[in-house]
């Protein structure tokens, strides 16, 4: 438990880190959302100087960052001068979608990589190895946007919702309803996004699972007389769990920063096109709070992994 | 009339690839045979061929060529069901158990692994019976629930031990289970196997390279160079006037001191 909560701590230090080096950055590049308004000739630069003023830029960033970590706590996550209304709701609902899309897609791609990592691992050189092995060196050698724009073409020739969250005509549906149709348009964006994870996935559980099966103890477990099926399961998966999880953690990161293209591709409305917006207008606080989101994905997946490498190695709770 | 051996090794063959065309030979027409209720050592130098012949026996590899009998029944085709059934007649011992046991299962669990195989299917029974093999072994039950690399190496051994014998083998293959333990704790092990062997009418195949060690156990030696058994006679004739030139080898490197 004490571990656990040094870890929590841990974690919080490191969120703060990302932030203050996330402002710095930020108001490092030079200008801000106000500097693209001097194109404008109507726009006088003391217009732009009190809007600057107006809206704290002028202040000194240790000042910003205070302003900005007071809202944070408050769940506001600053303003967004773009939306001209605070962040927190501007992002919150789109950070949902991303977190449904990309929880979807690690779902996914975890419940294929795992048994088939472990099949081609125990049966190597065979079909299922052969299968497994070809499916890493495809996916790996299509890049993700070709991908997605074949998963496009097939989504129209199919019938599948190729765009969107969720159809027009059902926005007033039943709650069933609107769930299904949601699903339906998951299910392409979800894919997408798995298929880009699962080349790694497989190639390092496959590769973990060998390992393991090379191990003594397993030869010496498979002397007792006990099923290779039990061997495969209760001795070996065990073995090769560590840096299956620490991966897991790992992917639940990546898959923040990997669904940004993906989201374009198939018009999800998740942050990715929101971030991306963000960043081009300059606008300070909005970026800063996707910046803190990514980071947040990414520390919150390495928490669960260290908890889950807690629950399942024996060693790691001896120490 | 003799017996017919228990275990039996008939002309085996293994060779390994090394590099694209080349094989190694390891195990070149080896014969030896185990009668029930003996000890036989095998002896030799490191490459010699032991371990290979250790786990061929324990039916873990299969041989190239030659056959592996077990109560003159010939055991070397087997497979899927009808091997896990011969499995735990044959139990090997190795040399490096903390590579052997299962990092992650306490020492209970470890020893009751097996027992699931021989259908009891109650985890309280299982753990009793392991419990009760580990107190034959002189390992105390405080250490039922830790994992094996928070014991030390004679302990480890004696897990090893257990688990092999909680499965009621007829034959006990120890490949080099004494080596590398001090020699108080060897002798200690030692004398653990002898009564082992006199309660539960077990017979072992007692590999090491430590002939001082082998000769105080067996009845009977083989010697084993670059793959082949090249000496088998019983302890005191083999002491006496070895016959190749790998056994003199080995006794005169022995350093001086009786051997009993």
């Amino acid at each position: 438990m004490k571990s656990i909560g040094l870890r929590a701590l841990h974690s919080l230090l490191l969120l703060v880190g990302a932030s203050v080096l996330s402002i710095l950055l930020v108001r490092l590049a030079p200008g801000d959302y106000f500097e693209s308004m001097r194109i404008n000739p109507q726009i006088s630069n003391r217009t732009i100087a009190a809007l600057r003023s107006q809206y704290g830029l002028d202040k000194p960033l240790p000042v910003l960052y205070w302003h900005w970590a007071q809202s944070a706590l408050k769940g506001e996550g600053g303003f967004s001068f773009a939306y001209n209304s605070a962040a927190g709701p501007i992002l919150w609902p789109r950070a949902q979608n991303t977190l449904l899309l990309a929880g979807c897609a690690t779902l996914l791609a975890w419940m294929i990589a795992l048994p088939a990592g472990v099949l081609a691992a125990a049966r190597r050189g065979s079909w299922a190895d052969l299968l497994a092995s070809g499916t890493i060196a495809l996916l790996l050698a299509i890049p993700e946007l070709v991908l997605g724009l074949v998963l496009l073409l097939f989504a129209v020739h199919t019938g599948f919702p190729a765009g969107g969250m969720i159809s027009a005509a059902r926005a007033e549906a039943g709650f069933w309803d609107k769930s299904r149709d949601v699903i339906r348009h998951l299910f392409m964006p979800a894919v997408c996004l798995a298929a880009g994870l699962l080349p790694l996935l497989l190639s390092h559980v496959r590769a973990a699972m060998e390992e393991a099966l090379r191990s003594p103890f397993i030869l010496a477990a498979r002397g007792f007389g006990i099923s290779f099926r039990r061997v495969l399961l209760r001795h070996a998966l065990p073995a090769a769990l560590n840096p299956i999880i620490s991966l897991f953690g790992l992917s639940v990161g990546l898959l923040m920063s990997s669904s940004l293209l993906v989201e374009a591709i198939f018009g999800w409305p998740g942050l990715g096109k929101l971030m991306l917006q963000a960043i081009a207008d300059r606008d300070l606080f909005l970026v800063i709070d996707s910046t803190m989101l990514g980071t947040g994905f990414l520390i919150a997946g390495n928490f669960v992994a260290d908890i889950l490498l807690y629950l399942c190695d024996p060693r790691i709770r001896a120490d | 009339m003799r017996p017919v051996p228990l275990l039996e090794a008939c002309d085996l063959r293994k060779a390994y690839p090394r590099g694209r065309r080349k094989r190694i030979i390891v195990l070149d027409d080896v014969s030896v045979s185990l009668y029930p209720g003996s000890i036989l050592a095998l002896v030799g130098r490191s490459g010699s061929g032991k371990s290979t012949l250790a786990r061929c026996m324990a039916l873990l590899e299969k041989p190239d060529n030659g056959e592996i009998r077990i109560c003159g029944l010939a055991v070397t085709n087997l497979s899927g069901g009808e091997l896990r059934q011969v499995r735990p007649r044959v139990q090997l011992v190795w040399q490096h158990s903390a590579l052997a046991l299962n990092p992650r299962f306490r020492v209970v669990d470890l020893i009751a692994e097996p027992l699931r195989i021989q259908g009891i299917v109650s985890k309280s029974r299982r753990r009793e019976q392991a419990l009760a093999a580990m107190s034959k072994l002189g390992l105390p039950e405080a250490v039922a629930n830790r994992t094996p690399l928070q014991l030390s190496g004679g302990q480890r051994q004696r897990v090893a031990i257990a688990r092999a014998l909680v499965q009621r083998p007829e034959v006990i293959i120890l490949d080099e289970a004494l080596s590398g333990l001090d020699i108080p704790l060897q002798a200690q092990i030692a004398a653990i196997l002898m009564q082992l062997k006199a309660s539960f009418s077990l017979s072992y195949l007692f590999i090491s390279h430590d002939l001082r060690m082998a000769a105080s156990l067996a009845d009977r030696i083989a010697v084993m160079d670059e793959g082949k058994i090249v000496e088998s006679q019983p302890v005191r004739d083999l002491l006496a006037q070895p016959q190749s030139k790998a056994a003199r080898q080995i006794l005169n490197s022995i350093p001086a001191g009786p051997i009993q």
